[in-house]
């Protein structure tokens, strides 16, 4: 796995999320956005809020939070 | 340079959906593409390497987003990450700060010995503190320790910089592995009473004289009186250092206004609650 060449910011959070399908509610919680009930979740099973959201990555577009120990388990993945 | 396919493929893609034919003298320069809304055009060069995207300028087509995102997707289910770009810098500097040598033998010592959640708050800690070594910034990662672990988050990372787990804690296995009555809970209890409790703990180690230890003790209990604990538990471990731990009780033993406890006593190792 390695960290791609196309990035994003704060600022465009939105717009990636709508390319993948998903906003973020009224809440700031990702959801499908076909479904405001549905959350998004991480692998491990979290809702993720669009401040703790860093990225996505494989198995089946797998949200990713931005806490250290989820950036640590991504890292150990890494080439 | 290897590096430069990926992106190339990438531009060559954004082409076909983003009007960016005035960069095709970059094709090949180009190694970074960071979508944006904080500049004002459609797109913007930073020097010759990057492209800074703006998507809520691009009025996209139905079939221009949805090659937009399969761009996204492919770039997914070739195995790549896609990262805010705040977090990129974190997760090198972590990748490189993963335990290695001595602290991977340290975290490997530990994985049998302590609960779970003890050795995942314990490698973190020590990649925090070699991040900080190096001068990189670990407030963050501080914090997040701290945030997952409430109750010893914040104590683990202080006692790792200080050296506890590379010292203390091994030898306070090393003392009650031989005891009779010896179990792996029975050390995790102990660590876990001394990292929870360890605002109010003094170890009585080799490198200070008692009297340097009894005058640490004292300013630390009229710290505690101030904020209302009348708690402080002194740890020794090794003969040498029960010794010294005893001579200091005995100066409180004198002193009528403190109660001394001592739940954990043997030739190598003691724990005494001073209670004033």
């Amino acid at each position: 796995m390695k960290i791609s060449c196309m990035s994003f910011d704060e600022s465009a959070k939105a717009d990636i999320l709508e390319l993948f399908g998903k906003k973020i509610d009224k809440e700031g919680f990702i959801v499908e956005k076909d479904d405001e009930n549905q959350k998004v979740l991480t692998k491990e099973g979290e809702e993720i809020h669009n401040k703790e959201w860093a990225g996505i990555v494989k198995s089946s577009e797998a949200f990713l939070k931005s806490d250290t120990f989820s950036l640590v388990k991504l890292a150990k993945k890494l080439q | 340079m290897a590096e430069d396919k990926p992106a190339l493929r990438i531009f060559e893609k954004l082409r076909k959906i983003i009007d960016i034919k005035n960069l095709l003298k970059f094709e090949g320069k180009l190694v970074l593409f960071d979508f944006s809304r904080n500049i004002e055009n459609k797109y913007q060069l930073e020097g010759d390497k990057k492209l800074i995207i703006n998507p809520s300028k691009l009025g996209l087509t139905d079939d221009k987003k949805k090659a937009l995102a399969e761009l996204f997707s492919s770039e997914i289910k070739d195995g790549n990450v896609i990262l805010q770009k705040e977090y990129i810098q974190e997760t090198r500097d972590l990748k490189q700060n993963i335990p290695t040598g001595e602290d991977k033998v340290l975290l490997d010592f530990y994985k049998d010995k302590l609960k779970p959640e003890y050795v995942d708050a314990l490698e973190i800690c020590l990649m925090i503190r070699t991040m900080s070594k190096k001068g990189i910034d670990i407030d963050k990662n501080k914090r997040d320790v701290i945030k997952k672990y409430p109750k010893f988050g914040r104590n683990i990372c202080n006692m790792v910089s200080a050296d506890y787990f590379h010292n203390h804690f091994k030898e306070l296995y090393e003392h009650m592995k031989d005891d009779n009555d010896f179990t792996v809970e029975l050390y995790q209890q102990k660590v876990e009473r001394i990292v929870i409790s360890l605002p109010y703990t003094v170890f009585i180690n080799s490198k200070s004289t008692s009297e340097e230890k009894l005058k640490e003790i004292v300013y630390k209990m009229e710290k505690l009186k101030k904020y209302g604990t009348g708690r402080l538990i002194i740890h020794g471990l090794g003969t040498l250092n029960v010794n010294k731990s005893e001579e200091i009780i005995k100066y409180f033993e004198k002193d009528s206004s403190v109660d001394i406890e001592i739940p954990d006593k043997s030739k190598t190792y003691i724990t005494a609650i001073l209670k004033f």
